[in-house]
């Protein structure tokens, strides 16, 4: 998946609020630069590389919107919009091994089940239902996931599970859209809640996918297939 | 064909939907395209309502404002301090440095298009300015906050954080609101709030993002005509407003400018 634009490379100075990074670029100038994902920007410290998208029109007085955060280990996409895209991408492109022998795949709206994502069809008309999610936290040099649930994703999960008590397929697609990282690990730290919950989906018959990401200069797109560590 | 979700909101799934609200807000977004030239220090407010409605007449369509619980004019223009709502007057001449929210609301084939921006009279103050190009960020963030399966709650945390950011506050006793065969409808889009709280947001809605920001607190009040809301400390305040639709990546705005001057300077 390209990127809207041309990216500009800096240094993060300081986080402002939960969603604003004062970022030093190259030449020394100092600007504001937009983070839509909290979970990123709260890994924002300062001196990480960053790399920031200009926004076309000029006037606006938030011109930068980050896009990535390099950590220790490496470039972190900080825009969880494309999580559908990405997805529907390395689907088409078969890339995602568990879900290959899937012929089609219809996005589907909240009100037709709950938040799930994805409903997938076979050649025999047998369906899989997908979730997906971005996850960004890193432990012991995993990818750690769950990541923090609300409500509306909790009621996610029972639909999942009436989805499987009728015969179909269920999966939790995780995409770490990082590159440093080739496992995951299940983390009971990070929202207990959560990870009960998922705990309780696992046992259930709920898959979990996961995925890094390959991060290039005009592009992102899902990479390779991540162990997960329970 | 359109239909409610579990939260009273339509959801639209015909094409023709989408086709007759492009039509409605580009017409909406075309009124205030075309009244950008007239607005200048010694102009009345009545008279830049007269030109948006000979302009709304000439195109065939009819403002939803003038009538709607008695509102007398075709435009809302407010000036300075009013938050929303103020009413175009023969006697309120526009002064140099001014700034000030023209919103339109137009009726092509029974959709309904719904638009603000802000206009400088003149030269604004360096305050006035930067208040309005806060408010645009605003705006235009918290539409990008728009997607299926995000929240209503996330386009006010947004909008919330940068209007803080800069120091400014927000105005919670008006929010955007749902719109399509209907002016308002449900839901109502909160320009505060909390990340994922409220209902979520699903493809096939349409409804309104118009923040209004103020330069000091968010306290408003309502003066004796019953419509016009000011600042209760006199304070600036700016809004801009667009109608979108919720598209399967994100929202289609249906109020840009075909001019493309949806931010002033224009």
């Amino acid at each position: 998946m390209d990127y809207d634009g041309e990216l500009v490379a800096g240094t993060a100075k300081k986080l402002i609020g939960n969603l604003i990074v004062d970022v030093e670029l190259n030449d020394g100038k100092i600007e504001p630069a937009f983070c839509g994902a909290v979970e990123v920007a709260d890994m924002c410290k300062q001196g990480m590389p960053v790399l920031l998208l200009r926004e076309a029109d000029d006037t606006r007085i938030l011109k930068n919107k980050l896009l990535f955060l390099k950590t220790s280990g490496g470039w972190i996409f900080a825009d969880p919009k494309y999580n559908r895209a990405l997805f529907k991408e390395a689907f088409v492109a078969k890339k995602i091994e568990e879900l290959r022998p899937y012929k089609s795949c219809r996005a589907l709206k909240h009100s037709e089940a709950k938040g799930i994502d994805f409903e997938l069809t076979g050649e025999n008309g047998e369906k899989a239902f997908v979730f997906v999610t971005s996850i960004y936290n890193k432990k012991d040099g995993c990818a750690a996931f769950p990541q923090k649930m609300n409500f509306f994703e909790m009621k996610m999960l029972e639909e999942m599970r009436h989805k499987i008590n009728k015969g179909a397929k269920v999966f939790i697609m995780m995409i770490a859209p990082r590159e440093d990282c080739d496992k995951a690990k299940f983390s009971w730290d990070i929202d207990p809640l959560a990870a009960a919950a998922m705990y309780d989906a696992a046992q259930f018959g709920i898959n979990f996918i996961c995925y890094n990401c390959k991060i290039e200069e005009n592009n992102i797109s899902l990479h390779q297939k991540m162990r997960i560590i329970y | 064909m359109s239909n409610r979700n579990k939260d009273g909101i339509v959801i639209h799934t015909d094409k023709k939907d989408f086709e007759g609200m492009r039509k409605a807000g580009k017409i909406a977004a075309e009124c205030l395209d075309f009244i950008t030239p007239y607005v200048k220090p010694g102009v009345t407010t009545e008279y830049l309502d007269d030109l948006c409605a000979q302009f709304i007449k000439e195109k065939g369509v009819i403002s939803a404002c003038i009538g709607y619980h008695g509102y007398p004019k075709y435009t809302c223009i407010s000036i300075n301090h009013e938050i929303c709502h103020g009413i175009p007057s023969p006697e309120r001449k526009l002064l140099d440095g001014e700034i000030l929210n023209i919103d339109v609301t137009v009726i092509a084939d029974g959709w309904h298009g719904d638009t603000s921006r802000m206009y400088y009279a003149g030269k604004p103050s360096v305050k006035a300015k930067r208040l309005c190009d806060v408010t645009y960020e605003c705006l235009m963030r918290g539409i990008e906050a728009v997607k299926p399966g995000a929240y209503f709650g996330d386009i006010g945390a947004v909008i919330e954080e940068i209007a803080h950011h800069y120091g400014y506050s927000v105005v919670d006793m008006f929010c955007g609101h749902g719109l399509g065969k209907v002016f308002h409808d449900e839901p109502n889009v909160m320009h505060c709030g909390k990340k994922g709280t409220g209902p979520r947001i699903e493809e096939g809605m349409f409804f309104t993002i118009e923040p209004m920001i103020n330069f000091g607190k968010k306290d408003a009040t309502i003066l004796a005509n019953e419509w016009t809301a000011v600042t209760k400390d006199r304070s600036l305040s700016a809004q801009f407003e667009h109608s979108l639709a919720v598209t399967s990546n994100g929202a289609e705005i249906f109020t840009l400018s075909p001019k493309g001057m949806d931010k002033p300077p224009y």
